[in-house]
């Protein structure tokens, strides 16, 4: 399944913020969202999950123009996981997932068996079925991230967006998310996620996307990312090299101090 | 205390919740409801032995005089309170997944209110009871409908949700006001106390009929509120978050706030103004088996029902003159609820 975004203009009412975004992204593969604080990436997200509707331009499942579903519909193919959650209530890991069933049930329904299993595989696929009558709220930041990503797998979309999945992780959880999130390529879903670190998208070897200035850059594979580009983009020196011991290769950044 | 003071320790330890811990909160909060009305018919002026009651109720042997007691005076009055408990409890329970805050009580839209004023209204106007009940039963719904009008035409902000909280406290208050004029203005002979009595809350004059009256509008209400009960719980995400999982959370808001109205207007109306109910016991009963609505509902509507038919024992025997219903549970739940708050977790 291929989403496309076609011309596509975004921004709140008739305040421009993105103009000009022409994105693709297949089941299958990993875009990574990248660029500086308040350039417009909570915009782009908005807009990728249809909260918030495009100025202009339109948006394509495969060869379908989907711009004018609903949001419900939306939640169908393309499901969240957000930088934050607090629950202000405290749910166990199970019904946290449960709720990712939410779109396939009916509004005065509640989950089947069949949604329970649904939601118990998702547990075991990110491997944290032990924490399943845990309190969600009592979770590490790690394991709650892991919850949520399961809540997203339990929607069955084709495509998760994840709005910085490692932020304010240890370097350890940080290394598991990027993991889990090549583990779900695997699985032929398609990704879509912000990230602080260029690294990040070396060590998945994403696609990569700039958002600049009201722009968003298309880099294509991230091997085009350069020393020049993160200089434009991020305002300090960064060197790029190539890291290699066994068989480890891979580019790595490294900023100049 | 001591009870209450393991229990948490025990889900402090664990932090897990299992399905058979919650079944068995189940077993005993139904145990315990079956227990206390068998207790209940017991207990009054004139005193009936368990037996006593097996007989009139199974086998064709009984005393008219028992039967009346037990079937005219006591099992309506038990039925009520088991009822108001238990809708109380649930509306208190919805509006606070509705608010997200688990100190919203249900009278936060104005429903109390807008009952009471309604109920000083037909008192003034010397209605017979059927029209006091109608008449608060009708301000009830209007004051949290004026409550709804209000935070739309204040629509400039974004926080919905604080916007029905404000407008709700200027209802609220607007309403209070009409109330002191129309305790102002009444006869205080007749007209006053009967206002004032009416405000306290009572079982006293309930009958068989009153509560064939309101059982259909309860369960109207009710059955959705349970239905709708597991989609309560994405409200308790933010709007983003909820509606990437194809939920919108203002359609769940509306059926809530209306099915839970309705409710608690049909039970104030009969009963008068009963509070503290859905603010603490909702509050326990998370405490006990945890936030899912879906599980947490029904169990909050049964614990409410034995809080409430034990507050009623308490009014109509402690004394020669009953005590009313609204004091005795302030009494109760005030100090009751600075323990939970004493208690509150950060995983809450």
């Amino acid at each position: 399944m291929k989403f496309r975004i076609e011309n596509g203009v975004m921004g709140y009412d008739k305040k421009v913020i993105l103009s000009d975004v022409n994105i693709e992204i297949d089941t299958g593969s990993i875009l990574c969202v990248m660029g500086k604080n308040g350039a417009g990436k909570t915009t782009f997200f908005k807009s990728l999950l249809g909260v918030l509707p495009l100025i202009s331009g339109n948006i394509f499942l495969d060869d379908i123009n989907v711009s004018n579903w609903d949001r419900k519909k939306f939640s169908s193919i393309i499901s969240y996981v957000p930088q934050v959650h607090s629950f202000s209530f405290s749910f166990s890991v199970m019904e946290v997932v449960l709720l990712g069933r939410s779109v396939h049930i009916n509004l005065f329904g509640s989950p089947s068996k069949k949604d329970k299993m649904i939601a118990q595989d998702a547990l075991k696929q990110m491997k944290i079925w032990h924490l399943k009558d845990r309190m969600f709220n009592s979770l590490s930041g790690g394991e709650q991230k892991m919850v949520i990503v399961a809540r997203a797998l339990a929607q069955q979309a084709s495509f998760i967006v994840m709005d910085e999945p490692t932020s304010s992780l240890d370097f350890g959880n940080q290394i598991k998310i990027i993991k889990q999130v090549r583990d779900l390529q695997d699985k032929s879903l398609g990704i879509i996620m912000s990230t602080h670190s260029p690294d990040h998208a070396f060590m998945c070897d994403a696609h990569a996307l700039i958002v600049d200035s009201n722009k968003v850059i298309n880099i294509g594979d991230c091997k085009n990312v350069t020393e020049s580009l993160l200089k434009k983009v991020y305002g300090v020196d960064i060197l790029i090299d190539e890291f290699s011991r066994s068989c480890h290769k891979r580019k790595v950044c490294v900023p100049t101090i | 205390m001591k009870v209450m003071d393991l229990i948490y320790k025990r889900k402090v330890i664990s932090q897990t919740l299992s399905g058979s811990y919650v079944l068995i909160c189940y077993i005993g909060i139904i145990g315990i409801l079956l227990l206390s009305i068998i207790f209940s018919l017991c207990l009054g002026r004139y005193n009936v032995t368990p037996s006593e009651i097996i007989s009139t109720l199974f086998s064709g042997e009984e005393s008219p005089f028992i039967s009346t007691i037990l079937f005219n005076i006591r099992l309506p009055r038990i039925m009520m309170a088991i009822l108001a408990g238990g809708v109380l409890t649930l509306s208190g329970c919805s509006y606070q997944a509705v608010f997200r805050n688990p100190m919203v009580s249900p009278d936060i839209l104005g429903v109390s209110s807008g009952a009471a004023c309604g109920a000083a209204i037909a008192i003034l106007m010397s209605m017979s009871s059927l029209g006091i009940q109608l008449m608060s039963f009708l301000f009830g719904l209007l004051a949290v409908s004026a409550t709804f009008l209000v935070s739309r035409v204040l629509k400039r902000v974004n926080d919905q949700i604080l916007m029905l909280i404000l407008a709700g406290i200027v209802i609220s208050s607007l309403f209070g006001s009409m109330i002191s004029l129309f305790k102002y203005i009444a006869d205080p002979d007749s007209k006053l106390p009967a206002i004032t009595f009416w405000m306290m809350g009572s079982f006293n004059s309930v009958t068989m009929e009153n509560l064939k009256g309101v059982l259909p509008v309860v369960l109207c209400g009710t059955i959705p509120l349970i239905l709708i009960s597991w989609k309560l719980n994405v409200l308790s995400l933010n709007e983003d978050e909820a509606y990437s999982l194809g939920i919108n959370p203002n359609t769940i808001r509306i059926i809530t706030i209306f099915c839970s109205t309705l409710i608690t207007a049909s039970i104030v109306s009969l009963t008068g103004l009963i509070g503290w109910v859905g603010l603490i016991i909702p509050h326990f009963c998370r405490f006990l088996i945890g936030s899912d609505n879906r599980i947490l509902m029904p169990f909050s509507f049964l614990t409410g029902s034995v809080f409430l038919l034990w507050i009623d024992n308490i009014s109509r025997t402690v004394s020669t003159l009953e005590i009313p219903i609204g004091i005795i549970t302030a009494i109760i739940g005030s100090p009751l609820f600075l323990f939970f708050l004493s208690k509150r977790r950060k995983d809450f």
